[in-house]
């Protein structure tokens, strides 16, 4: 996939309680969902491009929804936007398996693809969250 | 039409599929849709009884590309069975149902998964006529169960057709 040197608006859907928190401290890894005890943690940041392309696995608000189906107690479904720089995209487009997910729709931040640069540089991102 | 457990033969189940379509060299211009066209076809072209069970689990990958790749397989597979029915998807767990050319005519695949951090897996069936209502009771998996806990009583979710009302 071409890169593109211009910052990337994205979209990550959940629920209001985890937009809050991950806008304040960013994307964690070793994040456990409540019940889930000492399974196995999300391990990876999913989001799309946030212009309103199609995404095979699913929308932000689509997740939004869902994930406010599962944890109702969590302030109702939200979008985080965030905007990362094109030498983070670059870092993920340049991962193969992270590049046919962005070619579907999905940018999925994991170790591999620019997580660890995405959490270093958080706290200067621009980022808000928006309740649906 | 009856199924396996009903006619004597033991239901067969491939645990390696799934695995080694997910787990091949990916190419250049890989997609996930073509990733998971790829799994439909290969299970509607094989030659099999009916029911014949493609089960991969999460827990059970050592792969680390297999491992990335699930979430998202299990994603696009719900968006496209909901797409392909005109309905919302139900991205965490539920069932789909996917209709394939075989090699003697058209064929069935059935799924049931689950797609949380806790737990990844899913289950596909393949069948060589429509597949039988779900009876209650029967194969109703555990995502489904604690699906339906937390559908309950949210009124909204009664649009989220993708797990099979009984």
């Amino acid at each position: 996939m071409p890169s593109d040197p211009t910052p990337a608006t994205l979209h990550h859907g959940t629920t209001l309680e985890r937009a809050r928190a991950i806008e304040a401290s960013g994307p964690d890894p070793d994040y456990r969902e409540p019940g889930t005890g000492s399974l196995p943690p999300a391990e990876g940041f999913s989001t799309v491009i946030g212009d309103g392309r199609p995404c095979s696995t699913g929308t932000p608000e689509e997740a939004a929804r869902n994930k406010h189906a599962l944890f109702p107690d969590e302030g109702g479904p939200a979008i985080l936007e965030v905007v990362v720089p094109a030498w983070i995209m670059e870092i993920l487009y340049a991962d193969p398996i992270a590049a046919g997910l962005a070619r579907s729709g999905e940018i999925r931040f994991e170790p591999e693809s620019g997580l660890n640069e995405l959490r270093a540089e958080w706290r200067n991102l621009t980022k808000r969250v928006i309740p649906l | 039409m009856a199924q396996s457990h009903e006619t004597g033969h033991p239901i067969v189940t491939d645990n390696n599929l799934l695995t080694n379509v997910l787990g091949a060299p990916l190419s250049p211009d890989w997609t996930v849709e073509g990733l998971a066209e790829q799994v439909l076809s290969a299970i509607a072209a094989r030659h099999s009884e009916d029911g014949e069970e493609f089960v991969l689990d999460a827990a059970a990958v050592t792969d680390r590309q297999v491992r990335r790749l699930l979430r998202p397989f299990l994603a696009c597979l719900a968006t496209k069975s909901a797409d392909e029915a005109g309905t919302p998807a139900s991205l965490y767990g539920g069932q789909f149902t996917f209709k394939r050319p075989g090699r003697e005519g058209p064929v069935w695949i059935r799924g049931n998964f689950e797609n949380r951090p806790w737990s990844v897996h899913v289950t596909l069936r393949r069948y060589n006529s429509p597949p039988p209502e779900m009876v209650p009771g029967e194969e109703i998996s555990e995502a489904d169960e604690r699906a339906k806990l937390v559908d309950d009583p949210q009124p909204e979710l009664s649009a989220l057709p993708t797990r099979t009302r009984r």
